[in-house]
């Protein structure tokens, strides 16, 4: 075979390859990147009309909130944002106020940061904004990268808070569509359209004025209410499912938690000054684990860390003047096993006596 | 800009290649040897166009230096001598250098030791920096020696900015260069060269985006709960080390293959610079096959100026032992690039002493000590500190105990009265212990038993110093590069599983020396 031959073939592998693979991760599109993701688009019309949505399944979340606020038409005065930790957090608490809970599973630091970014894209400043505060925040380990299907609105995020200064150019090239494309030749993009094409369809979600079901509905606040067999679980059944939590390993989120990342404090300062910067109230928010869990954290030396985190939150809440509400420790938050729906997720009426509590 | 990032592939490459062979299709030697200084020098400015000035200030300082010592040289003055214009030379060269690269060592150094407390300053290391002067040194020795013949300026611009070695090597040559770019011949298009330059592209960016990135996973943690005061036990600091070490070669050799082969798509040859370092089966050996250019360079402008091998034994041991000081040096300001040049002058010291004794040992044994010694310099050379590096160590020789998994605990609970303890073998850092040793154990594999890239592709000379006769590895028979289906078809592959894989373009390790 000629040399000439030879390059013409391997080009065109490539070439082709490559083209190949970009069409695939168009059309399937996972972030929805190039078009609407009709699912969660949909899902986010019927939020902005104030209604309630069941049966959704298999969705990306991160996706719902950016639709939402991009759709919205109301400004919004108090927000919620953090981990499903905190998705119990209902508007009935915030009465005479326009409020959402933006809360998404696993968040990150980065999550909250996209989200904030949006509202700012729109040039809207919520008076007031809770954070959930999971100690995963601060563990470099944390394993959550759910954030990146909103990555682009955290690199805006990025440039308003001044985070990466060094990577101007490289941000001025996210935010001229160039990272968007590399996406069509990434790996990481390539497995998750194949997951999406390969996982089963998503269930076909109707919209609902009921508030429980045998369904989860997402309700018109951004919080979810569980399907019954999930709400109504015994304690005894919830103490089982937190115990195989509390003796999982690592448990979620906080495993090789070895010291706080400095990377991951600093972007939480810088966001936190920032939001005070532009007045916006902040109010920290930690979410009790369940009494099992807990003992769990404080006798395995393992976490120890991941309990400081709480201690670190508590004092820059203090230098900063924020306010606190809750405790990774149930008891001081005075709940008991009959409180939660699990090993890390609280329910709504203990949700409501924590903040009744701090008011 | 990097190697390995879409921007330098998707458009920097293709259109510096088509404007390239357009202008020389006119054969236009002088086009297009601007043309392709001038990509070049986008190619530095995309990092930091700031640096460009140093970058310019540095070509034309040398340039100028170098044209006085010819002139010098052809007017024989007596007042001002050529090696006065040599030293000073040097001296503006080596104090560029040291002030980017070694200044707030020393003021830190200083402070320490005189319990000062003068400010360091905020100083950016310019890329590159070590490449391009060490290159511009060589060059004016080489004009006092009299072995400089062209003078032409843009070609001099070309020699030390040629994208492909700027950053980080290999480190050339004045006159195994100019003669390329001057010759006419290399304005055709030679599929040939296109053809081979770019499978040997293609290994490299595999070499580094998939092997070297991947063992990083694996190295990096390692070191990081080591610099974070955590204590490895025995297999946590032998995979740590052992996959840096891999990391590190995977990385720099698949670097210099991409220079390699990007310079062939230019019809120019550059030096080989790697050539199986871990089959070595001492350490002089490795040096022959480690950063080949940079051996080279401190060989002759280091070692041989001390005196080399002419003055006894004795001295000879000594000028060893500075020339591999001082190319810990040049590899960064810190007590750790220290103590690798020492360790290595140390090695190698006791390497030439060795063969005074004539005692031969079995090839397997001296492969062994020879891979631990550098496994073990390694750790120095990765540590952010000697202290880091020495807990790595003690790990690595059993005194930082021993960790099994606590599955197997069952079975030997005698052990636990020996100190054996059962939290898992990788209790820092929770890697996965089946991906370290899969990963790190193919990896050797590649590096000892399979032929390196040169070797794949010896027939078609790749690289300076290669030739069909530099095969030593027999399975080479049965993979040697040609123009052929398979080959494009696994090239293919290979480039397209790199390209993918480069999300987040990483650097290069060497690209910080």
């Amino acid at each position: 075979m000629s040399y000439k031959k030879s390059f013409i073939i391997m080009v065109s592998i490539i070439v082709f390859g490559l083209l190949g693979i970009a069409t695939f991760n168009y059309q399937v599109d996972p972030a929805g990147l190039f078009r609407l993701n009709k699912y969660e688009s949909g899902i986010a019309d019927i939020l902005i009309k104030k209604q309630n949505v069941a049966n959704i399944s298999n969705y990306d979340e991160r996706l719902v909130q950016k639709y939402l606020i991009e759709k919205s038409i109301e400004k919004r005065d108090v927000l919620v944002l953090g981990s499903s930790r905190v998705m119990q957090i209902h508007d009935y608490l915030f009465p005479q106020q326009t409020f959402f809970n933006h809360s998404v599973s696993g968040a990150s630091i980065e999550d909250d940061i996209a989200i904030v970014a949006m509202y700012k894209e729109r040039n809207w400043i919520p008076q007031k904004i809770i954070i959930g505060l999971d100690p995963w925040l601060l563990n470099k380990y944390h394993g959550q990268n759910r954030w990146q299907s909103i990555q682009e609105e955290y690199n805006n995020g990025s440039v308003y808070l001044g985070l990466d200064n060094n990577n101007e150019k490289a941000t001025c090239f996210n935010k001229s569509f160039y990272r968007k494309y590399i996406e069509l030749i990434s790996l990481p993009y390539l497995k998750a359209s194949y997951n999406k094409w390969r996982r089963p369809k998503n269930n076909e979600y109707y919209t609902t004025m009921e508030r429980e079901s045998t369904v989860a509905i997402k309700l018109a606040d951004g919080t979810i209410s569980y399907p019954d067999n999930e709400r109504n679980i015994s304690v005894e059944d919830a103490k089982k499912r937190a115990v195989i939590y509390a003796s999982s390993d690592p448990i979620y989120s906080i495993g090789n938690f070895d010291k706080l990342d400095e990377d991951n404090k600093r972007k939480f300062e810088i966001f936190v000054k920032y939001l005070q910067k532009h007045k916006m109230e902040v109010v920290f928010f930690l979410p009790p684990y369940h009494p099992a869990v807990y003992d769990a954290l404080v006798n395995n030396p393992q976490y120890s860390v991941a309990l400081e985190t709480e201690r670190y939150f508590r004092n820059f809440a203090q230098q900063q003047n924020i306010l606190v509400v809750g405790a990774y420790n149930p008891v001081e938050c005075w709940l008991s096993d009959a409180d939660f729906y699990d090993g890390m997720h609280a329910k709504p009426q203990a949700i409501d006596k924590i903040f009744n509590r701090s008011n | 800009m990097l190697f390995n990032s879409h921007v330098f592939m998707f458009l920097f490459l293709p259109i510096t290649i088509s404007i390239f062979y357009l202008i020389a299709k006119f054969k236009s030697k002088v086009m297009a040897v601007s043309w392709l200084a001038s990509m070049s020098l986008v190619f530095y400015a995309w990092w930091n166009p700031k640096f460009l000035i140093l970058l310019f200030a540095s070509i034309g300082f040398n340039y100028t230096v170098g044209y006085a010592l010819v002139y010098i040289k052809k007017q024989h003055y007596n007042i001002i001598r050529p090696i006065h214009i040599l030293v000073l030379g040097i001296v503006v060269n080596l104090s560029t250098l040291a002030y980017y690269k070694y200044f707030n060592f020393f003021i830190a150094n200083i402070n320490s030791l005189l319990n000062l407390s003068t400010p360091v300053e905020n100083i950016i290391l310019p890329i590159g920096i070590s490449f391009f002067t060490f290159t511009q040194i060589a060059f004016l020795v080489d004009v006092y020696r009299g072995f400089v013949k062209e003078y032409k300026f843009i070609s001099y611009v070309l020699f030390v900015t040629f994208f492909p070695h700027l950053i980080a090597g290999p480190i050339l040559h004045h006159k195994e260069m100019m003669p390329q770019f001057e010759d006419e011949q290399n304005l055709n298009v030679d599929w040939e060269n296109i053809a081979l330059g770019t499978a040997i592209f293609v290994f490299g960016l595999f070499k580094k985006v998939i092997i070297a990135d991947n063992l990083a996973t694996f190295a990096t943690p390692v070191f990081n709960a080591v610099s974070q005061g955590a204590i490895p036990n025995l297999f946590e600091a032998w995979s740590g080390a052992l996959a840096y070490s891999l990391q590190l070669y995977f990385d720099f050799s698949g670097y210099s293959d991409m220079a390699v082969g990007l310079a062939l798509l230019f019809n120019i040859r550059l030096p080989v610079n790697f050539f199986s370092p871990y089959k070595a089966t001492s350490i002089i050996e490795f040096w022959r096959r480690w950063h080949m250019t940079l051996s080279r360079y401190l060989k002759d402008y280091l070692y041989i100026p001390l005196g080399g091998n002419r003055y006894g034994e004795y001295k000879r041991l000594r000028n060893l032992m500075i020339t591999m000081l001082l190319g810990g040096v040049w590899h960064g300001a810190g007590w750790t690039f220290i103590i690798w040049g020492s360790l290595h002058g140390l090695y190698l010291v006791i390497n030439h002493s060795w063969r005074k004794l004539n005692f031969s040992i079995p090839n397997s044994v001296a492969w062994g000590l020879t891979f631990i010694s550098v496994v073990i310099a390694w750790v120095f050379f990765r540590a952010d500190t000697a202290h880091s590096a020495v807990l790595i160590i003690k790990g690595m020789f059993g005194l930082n105990g021993i960790s099994l998994p606590a599955k197997i605990a069952y079975k030997l609970p005698m052990l636990e009265n020996y100190g054996v303890k059962f939290s898992g073998l990788m209790p820092l850092t929770n890697l996965s212990t089946s991906k370290v040793i899969i990963s790190v154990g193919i990896s050797m594999c590649i590096v000892i038993f399979l032929p390196n890239v040169m070797e794949i592709t010896a027939k078609y000379r790749p690289a300076l110093g290669i030739e069909k006769k530099s095969i030593e590895t027999k399975l080479v028979k049965y993979i040697q590069w040609k123009p052929s289906y398979l080959w494009s078809i696994v090239l293919g592959f290979m480039a397209i599983i790199s390209i993918l894989a480069m999300v987040q373009a990483s650097e290069f390790l060497y690209f910080q020396f």
